[in-house]
């Protein structure tokens, strides 16, 4: 089994009036893997207002970067061959990545090419001198835009949203609904947007598995839905799309999208509209679709408590493994003292038997520290590798740094994309992260690691951090200065409580 | 081509609503003829105006107030279909329940994305009689009433600006004071034309490009 994508994205009739380029964007890509076939489909949709004037390059910047971390995360959650693909945590992350993505993108562009006095004037002529100070306070800002995306294999879709637009799903008898739950806030030409504070708090998401895989998934900016009479109007493209894929074939309703959504425009909202189309394809290997029985709910809780025992004894062998573990070190820990002893009292003997005779009158020779294999003589010191025993505090492993109004999510491998902390930087030069959080053990403290030749940062708490030096990231807040001017407040994010199963 | 897939494709909705004000002080140095006279020439400005931006439907309707306050023209009404029956002036200044006959009616309107964000107009020419505070901030809680676009010309010296200011709440769109019949229509004609020339997804500007007209001050 394998997806099928089609997809077109035209310019908005007010937009060909007015003068505005076309805002949206669009991504398809269908990636074979040795595990399984990853499709993406991502849409967005660049805001119209006068301070969001390069949002033609932010949605087209969403998109690309949007696919390819979505593609990126579906090929490694499948690699793992697991019942359920990803847990709430790990979407939220990707959430993250995204809008970080998005970002370091933005302002890479930025750096290529700084706003113009023409672009700033003509803000400042819409929006007045506050409009053009917030922009230029917060660059990302002129990029503004929106994100739909689904990603799907052969066994999972997941879908993501940020901002408005629409996403619906059709079962193979037609039947169009919302995979994600409403957003009240999205009324009134307002819209949650890639270029907010936070931005990843805004997103919806949810996916599906195994026999909810819907035959067709339908991604479209708000220009569609917003072309039509009403919500039930909207709702029928749902099984007229199948209906005609099922007729004609996807790449021939391809060719003729771009004159649909021309018509909808014109005699709806005015606005750029985007579709993207994924259908799932079983004869892309020839096989029937066959329906699979649908579980019970009691064999479905049946099989949930079976996942639960296993999960359970599961733990329950981690724990004996670990207090094995904990036994042998203390039995090696009493064998190398014992031995230790053991040489360093032959060791005396030897000297205390020789000595008189090879220097009989000479000087006291310098001990020389005796060696026995690869075993250290003393104890080196060592950085304490922290056991967490059960009803200890878990350890922060997750920091929020807030710079420049950006809010940068810090954990184990994260980075800081140059330009955040570094003056001028030039990230098309550049690329490589002036900072990254690292650790010397796989559970032991994290570090704030300075890779910025140029730097020498200083913290709050009075320590210098040069190029190359490390500061241990802890669990109170601190303020770091990164250079002249770019100080950023480094908050540890309190383990996040269990998120709410995803609605369906 | 061969297929449209959907139902029926429509421009979105934009409503503009009017809230004008009848109490006895309008019927004084010809006011009330004046606004009347000003929409008779504003809603043909709108028209034309709306011309430019032919994927928006414009619906109007209008709540007068004075003694009490009642829809004068309750059904949303196009611009095409509009017709103007004139107001007359008598009695108090009850703009609380204006606010509050206005904030019951948007509370039904459903948060449909469609639906482009609403205009208020408020034209008063003095203070209002009744509480009006509570009555705003009820408007102000309702989705639709707090997202509107919300404008106000305050007509001649008597007029409670402050209280206009309260009803806009937002420092880019002054209150417009006119002190005669041209500078209603101008300024009247301005804040409706630019939300018909207006694309969506662009607010329009509250300041007036136009030059202040020259005149008396009648009012």
């Amino acid at each position: 089994m394998s997806w099928k994508v089609a997809h077109a994205c035209i310019r908005g009739s007010s937009h060909r009036r007015s003068g505005l380029p076309n805002q949206d964007a669009v991504q398809c890509t269908v990636t074979p893997g040795t595990q399984a076939t990853v499709a993406v489909a991502v849409v967005s949709d660049g805001h119209g207002s006068p301070r969001h004037f390069r949002s033609q390059v932010g949605s087209s910047l969403a998109v690309s970067t949007g696919a390819g971390i979505l593609q990126g995360f579906l090929r490694d959650s499948m690699a793992g061959n697991s019942p359920v693909p990803f847990v709430p945590e790990q979407v939220h992350e990707l959430e993250r990545k995204i809008v970080s993505g998005w970002l370091t993108a933005v302002l890479s562009d930025l750096g290529n090419n700084p706003f113009t006095e023409t672009e700033l004037a003509a803000l400042e002529k819409e929006d007045g001198a506050a409009g053009r100070a917030e922009v230029e306070n917060a660059p990302e800002l002129a990029y503004g835009a929106t994100l739909l995306a689904a990603a799907a294999t052969d066994k999972v879709v997941l879908y993501l949203q940020l901002g408005d637009g629409e996403i619906l799903s059709v079962n193979a008898k037609g039947t169009t609904t919302r995979p994600l739950p409403p957003d009240d806030r999205l009324i009134g030409n307002q819209t949650t947007s890639l270029c907010q504070p936070e931005a990843w708090k805004d997103f919806r998401s949810a996916w599906v598995t195994d026999e909810a895989l819907p035959s067709l998934i339908l991604l479209s900016t708000d220009g569609y839905a917003n072309s039509f009479r009403s919500d039930e109007d909207f709702l029928k493209i749902g099984q007229d799309y199948l209906e005609i894929i099922r007729q004609q074939g996807i790449d021939s309703l391809a060719e003729e999208l771009p004159a649909i959504l021309t018509e909808a425009t014109q005699q709806g909202s005015g606005d750029d509209i985007t579709l993207a189309i994924m259908q799932e394809d079983f004869a892309a290997v020839g096989e029937t679709k066959v329906p699979r029985p649908l579980m019970t709910p009691a064999s479905k809780s049946a099989l949930i408590e079976q996942l639960k025992a296993r999960h359970s004894s599961q733990q329950q062998k981690l724990q004996e493994l670990a207090v094995r573990v904990e036994e042998t070190r203390k039995d090696n820990r009493r064998l190398r003292n014992t031995l230790l002893l053991v040489v360093a009292a032959a060791i005396a003997i030897v000297v205390g038997v020789f000595r008189n005779r090879i220097f009989p009158h000479g000087p006291t020779p310098t001990p020389v520290a005796p060696t026995l294999g690869n075993a250290p003589t003393a104890p080196t010191p060592k950085k304490p590798v922290s056991a967490h025993p059960p009803g200890h505090k878990q350890p922060v492993t997750e920091w929020t740094l807030l710079v420049g109004g950006h809010a940068i999510s810090l954990g184990r491998g994260s980075k800081i994309p140059t330009p955040f902390i570094h003056p001028g930087a030039k990230p098309d030069k550049d690329p490589d992260a002036y900072a990254k959080v690292a650790t010397e053990t796989d559970n032991g403290p994290l570090f704030l690691i300075n890779y910025s030749k140029d730097d020498k940062w200083t913290a709050s708490t009075g320590q210098r951090i040069g190029y190359g030096s490390e500061m241990k990231l802890g669990e109170k807040p601190v303020a770091i200065t990164f250079a002249k001017g770019i100080t950023g407040n480094l908050t540890p994010v309190a383990e996040a409580a269990p998120a709410a199963d995803p609605p369906q | 081509m061969a297929v449209r897939p959907g139902g029926e494709y429509a421009g979105r909705p934009l409503h503009v609503i009017w809230l004008l004000d009848c109490s006895g002080s309008m019927a004084i140095m010809g006011k009330i003829e004046a606004l009347n006279n000003a929409i008779r020439e504003v809603v043909p400005a709108m028209r034309k105006a709306a011309e430019g931006n032919p994927e928006v439907q414009f619906y109007v309707r209008v709540i007068r107030f004075s003694t009490g306050a009642t829809w004068h023209i309750a059904q949303p009404t196009l611009l095409s279909d509009f017709k103007w029956v004139d107001l007359h002036a008598e009695g108090e200044t009850d703009l609380g329940q204006a606010f509050a006959l206005l904030a019951e009616e948007m509370s039904k309107i459903p948060a449909d994305a469609r639906m482009l964000p609403p205009q208020i107009v408020l034209i008063s020419d003095g203070k209002p009689t009744d509480d009006w505070k509570g009555a705003l901030q009820a408007l102000l809680n309702v989705p639709w009433g707090r997202r509107a676009v919300r404008q106000a010309i305050a007509i001649g010296q008597d007029a409670d600006q402050e209280t206009l200011r309260k009803f806009v709440d937002n420092a880019e769109k002054p209150v417009l004071r006119v002190d005669n019949a041209e500078q209603l229509v101008r300024y009247f004609r301005y804040v409706s034309t630019s939300v018909t020339a207006t694309a969506p997804g662009k607010e329009p500007t509250a300041v007036p490009s136009v030059p202040m007209p020259a005149g008396d001050e009648m009012w």
